[in-house]
């Protein structure tokens, strides 16, 4: 099964490639927009693990993000996007 | 945009309280609800904005999530209407308002006349209001063309004029007719004389035999240019209308006797504010000629109202009174003399032509006893002297 798996991303890694498509259309990974380091907007998220005004956590299919500051604030969250807003001085990736 | 939308469709801030409210943003989101402004509260709860209908849908999910929500605050038109809604006098006023102004710009409420300088506007108006449009006739009765054919042939002295409706107001635009030069007999003839006493300083002969040449001193009635003129081959006179520019230089004097003492009007600080409105050809409240203070200055603005530039024909006119005290001041000799030549001067030059020039001028006084000063003014100008006489 894990075989399968891995030969299948190992095959779309190669068309991604080859035909020079954007990574976030074909996977799933999340797509960050960042405006200076005041805002801050994710697509393709799963949920919202924590949420404070100094922490931000978001779970993506594969990786954790989250975001540390002050007055953090979560804008606007939809289905597909969630931005936050805030003095954001650092993203992690876990 | 989205809070343009959001405003007219109506929103809430609501507070969300319990363990989870993590969770209840991910139901949320997943559900389809749009939630915005989300701040963090505390440890155990937090405030967003959702819309009315998002609102309804949340029930399960606050029960499913172990959360509590609490409307903070309603915004938006639907509960502004809402408000209204119980305010019936109010809503009614501004309706009865509306209505009022929509009846009234049926109406001329102004006429205005532009580019008339020597038909009078009276005149204008009569003939207009005997074609339909005076104060308080209905615009959609008013045709411009018909308006202007039957204008033009009712005042010949008129070449063109245009009604342009602006609102409830009706600026008339005019051009008058220009005279038509008279026509002279070929035995018609006349003279330049000179209208004033003066030393010839220049001479521009259009018609005629000059009779005086540069540098001479004429007296007023002296002929400058006569127009008999004699042939040399024939024994007859030809007759012709002289016609000239006689540029002459005019000494002027004048003296005057001014007092010393004048009344001097100081504002006490005390001041009345009258309004009035003029609507449909009346003023309410009534003008008075009362003045509130025994002593007052008056300032008086007038302000036209208008509603998306187009005028109402409402004008509101404020007239702030002003007490004053009236009391004697003695000025210096000095002071009342230069007053006294710059009052002199005016009156010089109102009554030499209005293309005359200021060459020189000189100015004296003398004090004829503690209360007047005589003020005595000379001055020289170039002007034109020349005037047809037959």
């Amino acid at each position: 099964m894990k075989d399968s798996r891995k030969k299948k991303e190992s095959l779309t890694g190669k068309l991604i490639g080859r035909f020079d498509i954007p990574e976030d259309v074909i996977l799933d990974v999340p797509r960050i927009t960042m405006m200076d380091n005041t805002e801050a907007r994710i697509e393709n998220y799963e949920t919202v693990l924590e949420y404070d005004g100094e922490t931000i956590c978001i779970a993506c299919k594969k990786k954790c993000i989250t975001f540390c500051g002050k007055g953090l604030t979560i804008a606007v969250i939809t289905d597909d996007e969630v931005t936050v807003q805030g003095n954001i001085c650092a993203v992690q990736f876990g | 945009m989205l809070r343009l939308i959001s405003y007219i469709r109506g929103y809430l801030t609501v507070s969300v309280s319990g363990t989870f409210c993590e969770r209840f943003l991910n139901v949320c989101a997943a559900k389809g609800i749009l939630l915005w402004n989300i701040v963090r509260i505390s440890d155990r709860s937090l405030r967003c904005c959702l819309s009315v209908a998002a609102f309804r849908k949340l029930p399960p999910i606050s029960y499913r999530t172990g959360v509590r929500v609490h409307i903070l605050c309603r915004h938006g038109l639907p509960f502004v209407i809402k408000q209204y809604k119980k305010r019936k006098v109010l809503v009614f006023g501004a309706c009865f308002a509306m209505a009022i102004f929509v009846v009234a710009n049926q109406f001329v409420w102004d006429i205005e006349i532009r580019g008339n300088e020597t038909v009078r506007t009276k005149d204008i108006l009569e003939a207009l209001s005997e074609e339909g449009l005076y104060i308080g006739a209905r615009k959609s009765r008013i045709d411009q063309q018909t308006l202007k054919n039957r204008m033009l042939i009712k005042m010949p002295s008129l070449a063109w004029l245009w009604a342009d409706k602006q609102g409830s107001k009706v600026i008339v635009d005019v051009r008058e007719r220009i005279p038509v030069p008279a026509l002279y007999d070929a035995g018609d003839y006349c003279n330049v004389v000179a209208k004033k006493d003066g030393v010839v300083h220049s001479m521009i002969v259009k018609n005629g035999v000059p009779t005086v040449k540069e540098g001479d001193t004429v007296l007023k009635g002296t002929v400058l240019v006569t127009g008999k003129i004699p042939s040399e081959l024939k024994p007859e006179i030809r007759y012709v209308r002289a016609e000239a520019q006689v540029f002459a230089r005019v000494w002027y004097e004048k003296t005057e006797r001014f007092s010393r003492l004048s009344e001097e009007r100081t504002e006490t600080g005390k001041q009345k504010r009258r309004v009035h409105i003029t609507a449909f050809g009346k003023t309410f409240p009534q003008k008075t000629k009362e003045s509130p203070f025994p002593e007052c200055d008056v300032e008086t603005k007038r302000h036209k109202l208008s509603f998306f530039g187009k005028e109402t024909g409402i004008v509101v006119e404020t007239a702030v009174y002003r007490e004053v005290e009236v009391s004697g001041k003695r000025h210096t000799a000095e002071t009342v003399a230069a007053e006294g030549v710059k009052a002199l001067k005016k009156q010089m030059d109102a009554e030499c032509s209005p293309t005359a020039e200021l060459i020189a001028v000189s100015d004296g006084f003398r004090e004829v006893d503690e209360e007047t000063v005589e003020v005595t003014v000379r001055a020289e100008y170039l002007e034109d002297i020349a005037v047809q006489v037959k």
